[in-house]
């Protein structure tokens, strides 16, 4: 089953993520090998901003596959998730046929075949050749009755149409989810998925990220731009800036031509918004507590 | 598959996972062993890598997996030992003193309401159980009475009326499409409309819950007030807190109230020490806000409001809780007492960010209370 050891595996997965771009720790590497080896699905939670979308970005990247993504939200049903009979189409077909000498059962089996039917992300998912890499995009958002529907699909690869019958996997994709936790997923559905947690990173990790990200960026301002962030994340926010906002302010700082930031409150004060996105946040980072922090941290 | 003998230590090590509360089914068991036995090496942190991706299930344990197996294969770092640890998982006896569920409060009840005698049968006996200040329950049948009705006084609790509608059969509203979709088999003719409803969904609570010294005579009956609801909607969270402030969620939605007894009271700092309210929930706001707390949520502070901190510290922080939430509901045991009136600072500054301030003493007060969470 496993012609190299786990060791070599994770060593060289974690290589390959580096090089495409996402700097991954020694444990992300390990659950990404074994789901790979043990063909489960992967449940990645995190606050908003941390890369947990990136990771199916970047194990299509690496895996040469086609990514398809289902982002989740409240009232997502069948139809926009699985599949849907294209039934305009079939209603003019009912037309057509109307004249014809078929049976019943003849023109039933017409228009409910696979030209009549709509693929939508999960049915596209199995129906590969190659396994793609399938992101099912803030489960949390759905509701109930969407997640129990997706335990089939999550422990047999398949999918049952009424009309059709089963449809099983032509290739098992590989599966993220991931969830920002405002809801509480079922136990069977964790039961079914690798888990893992993902954190803000450590200020040396978040360093290789920025700098991985923006190749232009000088030395000395990507680790004050990390450690500005850090300090904030450790203050009293509403909401948290991520990776995602660092590499924002990263690219908006150097766009602006900024190569130091002791000397430019006010361009910290402007661009701010690239981190605080709240009004709340906003309006407690002004220009003195700003100017407070650049002194404490840097 | 490749599985080698079992290693009895790595399933040591999974048992005591599960005695710690992880869900730890066949299938996790085999994949650890089979990726542990092909890693071909002891490394420590691949190890413990591989075993936390397959045996935690939610945010919660990822935080506890570190220490557990820290504890269990590296005892000498952190002076635990395998035996000390087992001695742990296996069921203690009760110490006595005021602990908080159950009938450990009795024997604090008992020394200071000897005189206080509820009994009878009947329906006297339902009303007595109903309106009693729980304080002088010390008829230890009537106290279990009186929790298990408690627990189950989250089921006057509707589900809220959303505006998201969904599919039914049957319904005020016709779906088109659904009903063009459903009715092709008739060759387009509606013959069964499909309908829609606006869609009910659980109320999200989260519960506050003091264990402080000073709580210790109301906590069997609020315990179980607050496990019922955190059993009754799965979305609901509950903390509990003294001088600092802890997770009980997955204590409180133990099924067997045997087994949650006693992991309760394995947790050794529960229902000890005085209260630090207004640390606590700025505690709360800064580690658990964000993940759990909703536009709709309704923040249950179960408390009698006796704190070591600055009344307007609390003011403070409720105001910022009530800005993310729904609603802040105060549900004090205290006010049930005859002349027990919230102090001028409690009114001043805390008074104004909360909602409801109401009796939690006996199960009616609990009844009312509920009602208005019901009909808000």
């Amino acid at each position: 089953m496993h012609h190299s050891t786990m060791k070599n595996l994770i060593e060289t997965l974690q290589i390959r993520l580096n090089d495409a771009g996402y700097i991954a720790d020694k444990d992300l590497t390990t659950t990404l090998v074994l789901m790979e080896q043990l063909s489960r699905p992967l449940l990645v939670e995190g606050e908003a901003g941390v890369g947990k979308t990136e990771i199916a970005k970047v194990l299509a990247q690496i895996y040469d596959c086609s990514l398809i993504r289902l982002q989740c939200y409240d009232g997502l049903d069948t139809n926009s998730a699985v599949y849907e009979w294209n039934y305009t189409h079939q209603l003019l077909s009912i037309k057509l046929l109307e004249g014809s000498k078929e049976s019943l059962g003849q023109r039933e089996a017409h228009i409910f075949n696979e030209e009549y039917l709509l693929q939508r992300p999960l049915l596209k998912a199995i129906q590969q050749k190659i396994p793609p890499v399938l992101l099912i995009d803030e489960i949390d958002r759905t509701d109930e009755a969407f997640e129990a529907f997706l335990l089939e699909l999550l422990s047999d690869f398949q999918i049952t149409i009424p009309e059709l019958g089963t449809i099983h996997a032509l290739s098992v994709p590989r599966v993220v989810l991931t969830s920002n936790g405002t809801r509480e997923l079922s136990d069977a559905l964790r039961r079914r998925c690798l888990y893992h947690y993902l954190d803000y990173p450590g200020p040396e990790k978040e360093l290789l990220i920025v700098r991985s990200r923006i190749p232009g960026i000088e030395e000395n301002l990507s680790k004050q731009i990390v450690s500005f962030v850090h300090a904030l994340r450790k203050s009293e926010l509403r909401k948290r800036p991520g990776v995602a906002e660092t590499l924002d302010w990263s690219a908006a700082l150097l766009g602006l031509g900024v190569n130091d930031l002791k000397n430019n409150i006010d361009i910290i004060y402007q661009t701010r918004a690239c981190l605080l996105k709240t009004q709340d946040d906003m309006s407690i980072y002004g220009r003195s507590l700003i100017s407070h922090l650049v002194e404490t941290v840097l | 598959m490749n599985i080698q003998p079992p290693d009895s230590r790595l399933l040591g090590f999974l048992h005591h996972l599960r005695n710690e509360g992880f869900v730890i089914g066949i299938q996790e068991t085999i994949d650890s062993m089979d990726m542990l036995n092909n890693l071909h090496s002891t490394d420590e942190f691949l190890s413990r890598y591989i075993i936390r991706a397959l045996a935690c299930r939610d945010h919660a344990e990822w935080q506890r997996f570190n220490e557990l197996f820290s504890d269990y294969w590296y005892p000498d770092r952190t002076g635990k030992n395998e035996s000390a640890m087992m001695a742990r998982i296996k069921p203690r006896q009760r110490q006595g003193g005021i602990a908080g569920i159950g009938g450990s409060s009795q024997e604090h009840m008992d020394k200071l309401m000897e005189s206080a005698e509820i009994s009878g049968a009947g329906a006297g006996r339902q009303r007595t159980i109903t309106r009693a200040d729980f304080r002088f329950l010390n008829d230890a049948r009537a106290a279990r009475e009186a929790e298990r009705r408690a627990e189950r006084l989250s089921l006057l609790l509707r589900k809220k009326l959303k505006r998201r509608r969904v599919v039914t059969t049957h319904g005020n509203k016709i779906d088109i499409r659904k009903s063009l979709r459903s009715n092709l088999k008739f060759g387009g003719l509606p013959v069964k409309p499909a309908y829609t409803q606006r869609r009910r969904d659980p109320p999200h609570i989260i519960i506050l819950h003091d264990v402080s010294h000073s709580m210790a005579w109301n906590n069997p009956l609020l315990f179980r007030f607050a496990r019922g609801i955190v059993r009754a909607f799965p979305s609901s969270e509950a903390y509990a807190f003294h001088t600092r402030l802890f997770c009980v969620t997955g204590l409180y939605r133990e099924r067997s109230l045997e087994t949650m007894k006693l992991r309760l009271e394995a947790n050794n700092h529960l229902w000890l020490g005085g209260t630090c309210i207004a640390d606590s929930l700025v505690y709360f706001n800064k580690h658990h806000a964000r993940q759990v707390m909703r536009h709709d949520s309704t923040i249950m502070i179960l408390s009698d409001g006796f704190d070591t901190n600055d009344p307007e510290q609390l003011g403070t922080v409720l105001e910022n809780i009530k800005s993310r939430a729904r609603k802040i509901i105060w549900l004090n045991p205290m006010l049930g007492r005859e002349g027990f009136e919230p102090d001028d600072a409690f009114m001043h500054f805390v008074a104004p960010h909360i909602d409801r301030l109401a009796p939690a003493h006996s199960l009616a007060a609990l009844e009312e209370a509920i009602r208005y969470l019901a009909t808000s």
